[in-house]
C-alpha cells in the first residue's frame, strides 16, 4: 500500500469511527427516553397525564413537531382521551374520525400501521408519518400519531421497533390508571351511598323523637287514669310498655350521637341485651300464664342475679369492704386447704352500689377458691393508683387455655370439659357452676363503669382442656410445694375501680365514664 | 442524582437576546422557557441565543420542549442560536432536527456575532 492508501484507510477508519460514535449517541439517547418513558409513567395516575407525558417524551425522541394519541373506551362515550400537539388547522373531531377508522382491537399490545393504513389519515403523510394502534384490554384502544421528522428522514424500522416498545409500556400504565380510576370512582359511590344512608338514619331519628315523647306522655297519662283501677290488673303491662319506650327513646339518643360524631361507645350494649330478655320472658310468660307470681318471681330472680338496675350507689372504702366480705365468706370455704394471703393498701373511696360490689368480692374470691387445689394460695390484694382503686385476686390454680381465655366474660361457658364437668357444692375445688358470675360482673362493669380485666396462664402440667388436676398438690405428680404450683399458672382478676370525686357528675350515683 | 432546576438569566448584547440557561432541560424546563421567550418577543429582539451549561442534560421530554421553542421563534420571523452544548447533545440536536431550525455554535463570542449564518 502506497502512501497515498494510508492516508485514504486512515480517514476512512476516523470517518467510520465517528458514524459509530454517532450511532452509539443515538442508542445511548433512545435508551434513555425508554427509561424515563418506564420511569415517568409509574409515577403519573391520571389516563391524561400519562398519554401528555408519553406523547412528549416519544415527540422529543424522534424530533417531532406533531403528534397525537388517542384512547377510547368502547363502553362509554364519555371515556375518550385526545393529547395532541402541534397539526396546526386540523380539528379534533378529523382526529377521533381517523382515529375510529383504523382503530384496531384484539390482544393487549402495539401495532405498528402500514402505510395502506395511514393513507386513511389525511393529515398525516402516510410515508413521513408513524401510526400505532393498541388495545390496552378488551374495551379500551387507542392510535398513536406522529407527524414528520424535523429531519425529513422516514422513520426506519429500528424506530417503528422503539415506538412499538415505547406504546407497550404506555398500555401497561394506562390499564393501571384504569383500574385506578375504576377504584376511585367505586369509593366515590359508596361514599356517596354512605352519606345517604346517613342523611336518611339521622332523617329517621329526628323524625322518631316526637312521636317517641308523645306515646310516654300518653302511657304516664293512662298510668294516672288507671289509678282508680286494681294496679295488679295493669301495672306490669303499662310499666313493660314504658320500659320498652324508654328502650327506644335511649337507642333514637344514641342513634343522634353517632350521626353527630359524638363519641359512641356501646357502655351500655350488654345491660340493654339484659333488660331485653328479660321483657321478653316476662311477656311469654304472661301470655301464656297471665300476669301474676311467677312473673313476679321470674322478674325478682334476674335482678337478684344481675342486681337491679336502680341500686343506690354509695362511697365505699374498698379494702374494709372487702375485708369484711373476706370475713363473711370463710366459714363457707373452711373445709378447703387453701391459704388466703391479703395485701390492703388504704385509697381513697370508690362510689357504687353495695349489694352490686358483694357480687363483685364474692364471685371472683369463690372462682379463685373454686380453681386452686388444696395446699394451694389465693391472694387478693388492694392498690391505689393516681385517680384508680385496683381489685386483684389471684389464684395458683389451674389456669384457663388461651382458646378459653377469649370467651370467658360471655357467660354459661364452663372452662372444663364438660366430661369433668359437674357442679358440687360451692367453694369446693372445680365446683365449676354455670359461668354466669363472669358474665354478671362484665355487666356491671358497663353498668357501673369500672374496668374488668383477666390474665391466665395455663398449668404447664396440664396444658390441654382436657388435663385434670388432682385438687391437691400433695397428690401432684409435678409439684411438691405451693411454691411450685404458683409457678405452673394461675389466673390473675384485676378489676380497677375510679375514685370517687366530690361534686363529679354522676348518673344514677355512679361517675359518668 | 439531584440537579439543578431551570433558572434562565437574559442579557442583551446589541441586537440579541441571550439566554443564559443553568441546569438541565426537562419538561418543567418548559413553562420557564415560554415566559423567557414571551419577553423577547415583547421586546421585539430578531435573535435568540440559548446559552447552556455543557454539563447540561436534556431529557426527550427537554428535546420537545426545545423544539417548540425554536419552532416558534421561526413563526415569528426570529432567529435562534445554541451554544455550549455537549458533544453528545450537538449530535442529538442534530439527530432529532433542532439543527436544521437552529444553529449550533461551539462558542458564545460566535453565536452573538454571527447574523445572518443562522438557518
Amino acid at each position: 500500500m502506497d502512501e497515498k492508501g494510508v492516508t485514504e484507510l486512515a480517514g476512512g477508519l476516523v470517518d467510520h469511527s465517528e458514524e459509530m460514535r454517532t450511532e452509539l449517541d443515538r442508542r445511548l439517547f433512545n435508551l434513555k427516553t425508554l427509561y424515563d418513558v418506564s420511569q415517568q409513567l409509574l409515577g403519573a395516575v391520571g389516563v391524561r397525564e400519562i398519554l401528555k407525558n408519553f406523547l412528549l417524551m416519544t415527540m422529543g425522541n424522534f424530533g417531532v413537531m406533531d403528534g397525537f394519541v388517542f384512547v377510547k373506551d368502547g363502553r362509554s362515550r364519555e371515556s375518550r382521551q385526545l393529547v395532541s400537539i402541534g397539526f396546526r388547522g386540523v380539528e379534533r373531531s378529523a382526529i377521533e374520525k381517523a382515529a375510529r377508522r383504523v382503530l384496531v382491537r384484539g390482544t393487549p399490545g402495539a401495532v405498528v400501521l402500514r402505510e395502506e393504513a395511514l393513507k386513511g389519515i389525511e393529515f398525516l403523510d402516510p410515508y413521513a408519518a408513524c401510526g400505532v394502534g393498541f388495545c390496552v384490554d378488551e374495551v379500551c384502544c387507542g392510535l398513536l400519531g406522529l407527524g414528520a421528522k424535523l429531519t425529513g428522514e422516514p422513520y426506519t424500522a429500528e424506530d417503528k421497533d422503539l415506538i412499538g416498545t415505547l406504546v407497550n409500556n404506555l398500555v401497561i400504565s394506562v390499564k393501571n390508571a384504569r383500574y385506578s380510576e375504576a377504584l376511585q370512582e367505586a369509593y366515590d359511590e359508596v361514599s356517596s351511598l354512605n352519606r345517604a344512608k346517613d342523611k336518611v338514619i339521622d332523617h329517621l331519628s329526628h323524625e322518631l323523637k316526637t312521636p317517641l315523647a308523645l306515646l310516654m306522655a300518653s302511657f304516664n297519662l293512662l298510668k294516672k287514669r288507671l289509678a282508680s283501677v286494681p294496679s295488679e290488673k295493669w301495672e306490669r303491662t303499662v310499666e313493660r310498655g314504658l320500659r320498652s319506650l324508654r328502650r327506644l327513646s335511649d337507642m333514637q339518643s344514641e342513634v343522634e350521637d353517632i350521626m353527630r360524631d359524638r363519641e359512641y361507645t356501646a357502655y351500655t350494649f350488654l345491660q340493654g341485651l339484659l333488660d331485653q330478655c328479660a321483657d321478653e320472658l316476662e311477656v311469654l310468660l304472661a301470655e301464656e300464664v297471665g300476669e301474676g307470681d311467677v312473673v313476679e318471681r321470674l322478674r325478682a330472680r334476674i335482678e337478684e342475679l344481675f342486681g337491679p338496675k336502680d341500686s343506690e350507689a354509695e362511697e365505699i372504702d374498698l379494702p374494709g369492704f372487702v375485708l369484711r366480705m373476706m370475713e363473711e365468706m370463710k366459714p363457707f370455704f373452711s373445709q378447703r386447704s387453701v391459704q388466703i394471703i391479703t395485701d390492703f393498701q388504704a385509697t381513697r373511696p370508690i362510689r357504687m352500689p353495695s349489694d352490686a360490689l358483694r357480687k363483685i368480692v364474692t364471685g371472683l374470691v369463690k372462682n379463685a377458691i373454686e380453681n386452686t387445689p388444696d395446699e394451694g394460695a389465693v391472694e387478693v390484694k388492694v392498690r391505689k393508683g393516681r385517680a384508680e382503686v385496683e381489685l386483684l385476686v389471684r389464684d395458683s390454680g389451674v389456669g384457663i387455655t388461651e382458646g378459653n381465655q377469649k370467651r370467658i366474660f360471655e357467660g354459661f361457658y364452663p372452662t372444663q370439659e364438660t366430661d369433668d364437668y359437674a357442679t358440687r357444692k360451692p367453694f369446693e375445688f372445680n365446683a365449676g357452676g354455670k359461668g354466669a358470675d363472669l358474665l354478671r360482673m362484665k355487666i356491671f362493669s358497663e353498668r357501673f363503669h369500672f374496668r374488668l380485666e383477666m390474665s391466665s396462664e395455663r398449668c404447664r402440667h396440664i396444658p390441654a382442656a382436657g388435663d385434670i388436676c388432682p385438687g391437691r398438690i400433695e397428690l401432684c405428680e409435678f409439684c411438691r410445694s405451693e411454691g411450685d404450683c404458683a409457678r405452673s399458672g394461675g389466673t390473675t382478676f384485676r378489676v380497677v375501680f375510679p375514685v370517687f370525686v366530690e361534686g363529679e357528675k354522676t348518673t344514677n350515683g355512679v361517675r359518668e365514664a | 442524582v439531584d440537579r439543578p432546576k431551570n433558572q434562565i438569566d437574559t442579557s442583551r448584547q446589541g441586537e440579541v437576546l441571550v439566554f443564559d440557561v443553568k441546569g438541565d432541560v426537562t419538561r418543567e424546563s418548559g413553562l420557564i422557557f415560554r415566559e423567557a421567550y414571551e419577553e423577547a418577543k415583547e421586546e421585539g429582539v430578531r435573535r435568540i441565543v440559548l446559552k447552556f451549561d455543557e454539563k447540561a442534560y436534556f431529557n426527550s421530554e427537554g428535546i420537545k420542549v426545545m423544539i417548540d421553542l425554536v419552532s416558534a421563534a421561526k413563526d415569528h420571523d426570529q432567529q435562534v442560536a445554541v451554544t455550549g452544548l455537549s458533544s453528545h447533545f450537538k449530535k442529538i440536536f442534530r439527530m432529532v432536527g433542532i439543527s436544521k431550525l437552529a444553529k449550533v455554535f461551539d462558542s458564545l463570542e460566535e453565536a452573538v456575532k454571527t447574523g445572518d449564518d443562522s438557518p
